[in-house]
């Protein structure tokens, strides 16, 4: 009989939990447990508005990018006409992107992976006198604030584990794990000293203005407004280099401003919230196998961390691209080591 | 020649009412000065309007008066113009996309809205039972606010509103009234006999679901219009509906109507299993094969009132209403014409 393969998953954002998900659907014969010092309302992807409109890695091949994007939005839009929709916080949403000049891709890479993709009419642009051009989809939205919680009950009763602690070197997982996934997002700067990932703050407004039912988006992505199933989220700021949790009160007072330019009956939005999260930048998505060697020990990892602001946009692609390596590790482990000294 | 004072008196206070009131009023007033009243026994939250969930749509088959397009047109390109101002979320105004979903050819109102084009295969995976569908961008202008906003505006400009059943014109002519207009929408023909209104009555339910961000509306032109399932977000609530029934006047809500509503609603989008439900409504839509507007010329022994007819907007009065308050304004204008001439000292004097 083949030994149960221990799994561990450090990192409890959208990343970590929907590895641990796909893993434990995926891959028989395993144990899961996701290992994090934050869990779900505390997270990085916890601040994200979690709309699907994809962000570009200059590192990463478009199609591998594309394919992510795809198996995510194919995944959620079953999930949003699904009965578990209300429990995921998946739902569609419709809205328009607005380019002040014309962008010199008008047709994005995953325009035919979102719902009814077309260029804005002149009508539609009279609303957005500052802007040239615009493109109209359906795309979906997948709140973490539901997702997130959702993800770790389907953990739970596929017999995974949730165990709230913070890793400061991917040893203290030997010997109690055979595969380690790290999924730790910013925080591998420092677990695995990747110097490449670094945080770009974002601030948000979390607004209540249930009558907007449409998004709005500048071309450049500094500027958004995403309606969700309990508040608008108005942003935005993208600081590189920026490690400050704390929301500023100008930088609100701003935001709120252009938000309003785009959106003015914003002007009646109350009950407004300062939120702050640091996307965890890389060039490119670290989506690989590592073998740590340290005295006569080995650690099988597999890394799946640096989205930066597309985390959720591609998160499932992701999941299913980390457990085929984690598949391969597997293999690895059943066959029998030749030597017993590697 | 200094003009005096018309005395005005408008009956109803839904949202042709109010809308008709306003236009006048802003158009006319004080170049001409009027004193307006209004009457009705009904005022919001309780009148019709109310109970519309407000989305801006004709019926999918134009009317027999191609009049009725026009004016949808003109309400529509209206409010779209007022979309940015900052009061848009007081007055109840906003912009909503969504799906319309059934066997039909293209409505002729595909170029009011906007961005309107036929769906996607992959969207019409999201509604199995349906075959063919639009998406496009509209209106939502819910009479909870809007009714009162346009309640505020007229108190400014000085106009009273008083809560009184009228018993016939010829007691509103007596009180001194010049101009009346007639507003009272499913009721009028308690004022005067219309063999062509009817009631249309409508139940919807109420429900909390904010995750909802698009209308839905099925049609099935063997049930006729709005007895398919649609299902309409608001500001707060969304509307679930679909019912039309011709000439019931039963004001009670139905237990039947409630279960093929909800189980009809629940099927086209499943996740409404989770929503809660806050209320349920009532409401008859004035149904009339075309709306009634037009003046005319009541007698009573000795004296006259001019009479502005405009009623009988079926399921479509917050779509077309500012149309027919414009067109209502025009009549209006003519009165004050003919009420001129009328005066002038003859040529030859």
């Amino acid at each position: 009989a083949m030994d149960t393969v221990r799994i561990a998953v450090v990192g409890a954002g959208v990343i970590g939990l929907s590895t641990a998900v796909c893993i434990s659907q995926v891959v028989p014969g395993c144990s899961i447990t996701v290992i994090s010092d934050k869990f779900s309302p505390d997270t990085t992807s916890n601040v994200a508005a979690g709309i699907l409109i994809p962000h570009t890695y200059p590192d990463t091949p478009v199609p591998t990018q594309k394919q992510w994007f795809t198996e995510t939005f194919q995944h959620l839009s079953a999930i949003a006409t699904s009965a578990e929709a209300v429990d995921a916080g998946v739902h569609l949403v419709s809205g328009w992107q607005v380019f002040r000049s014309v962008p010199t891709e008008e047709v994005p890479f995953w325009a035919d992976v979102v719902l009814g993709f077309r260029k804005m009419t002149e009508a539609e642009l009279k609303r957005f006198p500052q802007y040239e051009f615009g493109q109209a989809f359906t795309t979906l939205k997948c709140e973490t604030a539901a997702y997130l919680p959702w993800l770790e009950k389907r953990l739970k009763e596929s017999g995974g584990l949730l165990l709230t602690r913070r890793i400061e070197d991917l040893w203290e997982l030997q010997p109690s794990f055979d595969i380690v996934v790290n999924c730790s997002g910013l925080g591998s700067r420092q677990l695995v000293g990747d110097s490449m990932i670094s945080p770009v703050r974002g601030q948000v407004l979390h607004a209540q203005a249930p009558w907007v039912k449409n998004f709005i988006r500048d071309g450049s992505g500094l500027t958004y407004i995403y309606p969700g199933t309990s508040y608008v989220t108005l942003g935005g700021t993208r600081q590189k280099g920026d490690w400050s949790l704390s929301p500023d009160v100008e930088l609100s007072r701003e935001i709120f401003s252009r938000c309003c330019a785009l959106e003015p009956s914003l002007h009646r939005a109350h009950n407004i919230r300062e939120k702050v999260g640091l996307r965890p930048s890389r060039p490119g998505v670290r989506l690989q196998k590592e073998i740590l060697v340290r005295g006569g020990q080995r650690l099988l990892v597999v890394h799946n961390y640096g989205h930066g602001s597309g985390g959720i946009s591609v998160h499932w692609g992701s999941a299913l691209e980390a457990t085929r390596l984690v598949m391969d590790w597997i293999r690895t482990l059943r066959i029998p080591a030749p030597v017993s000294k590697l | 020649m200094v003009a005096g004072v018309m005395r005005v008196v408008v009956i109803g206070a839904g949202v042709i009412g109010l809308s008709t009131a306003l236009c006048i009023h802003e158009r006319f007033h004080p170049a001409q000065p009027l004193h307006m009243t209004i009457y009705a026994d009904r005022f919001t939250p309780f009148t019709t309007s109310d109970v519309a969930a407000g989305l801006w749509q004709p019926y999918l088959s134009d009317s027999s008066n191609p009049q009725e397009a026009e004016w949808g047109q003109q309400t529509f390109d209206y409010l779209l113009s007022h979309i940015h101002s900052q009061d848009a979320e007081k007055v109840g105004l906003s912009l909503i996309s969504g799906y319309n979903l059934f066997q039909h050819e293209d409505p002729s109102w595909r170029n009011t809205v906007l961005g309107f084009r036929r769906l996607t295969p992959r969207e019409m995976d999201i509604f199995p039972e349906y075959s063919y569908g639009w998406f496009n961008t509209s209106l939502s202008l819910e009479g909870k606010r809007y009714l009162p906003w346009l309640t505020e505006r007229l108190m400014e400009r000085g106009v009273k509103l008083f809560h009184r059943k009228v018993e016939s014109f010829e007691e509103v002519a007596r009180g001194g009234a010049d101009v009346i207009i007639n507003c009272t929408g499913v009721w009028a023909g308690a004022l005067q006999t219309d063999a062509l209104l009817q009631p249309g009555r409508g139940q919807i339910i109420q429900v909390e679901a904010p995750w909802m961000k698009h209308f839905i509306l099925t049609h099935d032109s063997s049930l006729g219009i709005y007895n398919s399932p649609y299902i309409i977000p608001g500001s707060k609530t969304v509307t679930l509906g679909g019912v039309f029934q011709l000439g019931n006047w039963n004001e009670l809500n139905s237990v039947h109507d409630h279960n093929s509503i909800w189980k009809r609603c629940c099927k086209l989008e499943p996740t409404l299993k989770n929503a809660r439900i806050v209320g349920e409504l009532t409401g008859f839509r004035p149904a009339r094969p075309q709306v009634r507007l037009e003046r005319e010329k009541l007698h009573f022994g000795s004296s006259s009132a001019e009479v502005i007819h405009n009623y009988g907007h079926g399921g479509y009065g917050i779509t077309v209403h500012w149309g027919c308050a414009m067109e209502a304004a025009n009549l209006f204008g003519k009165i004050l014409e003919e009420k001129k001439l009328s005066r002038m000292p003859p040529a030859h004097l």
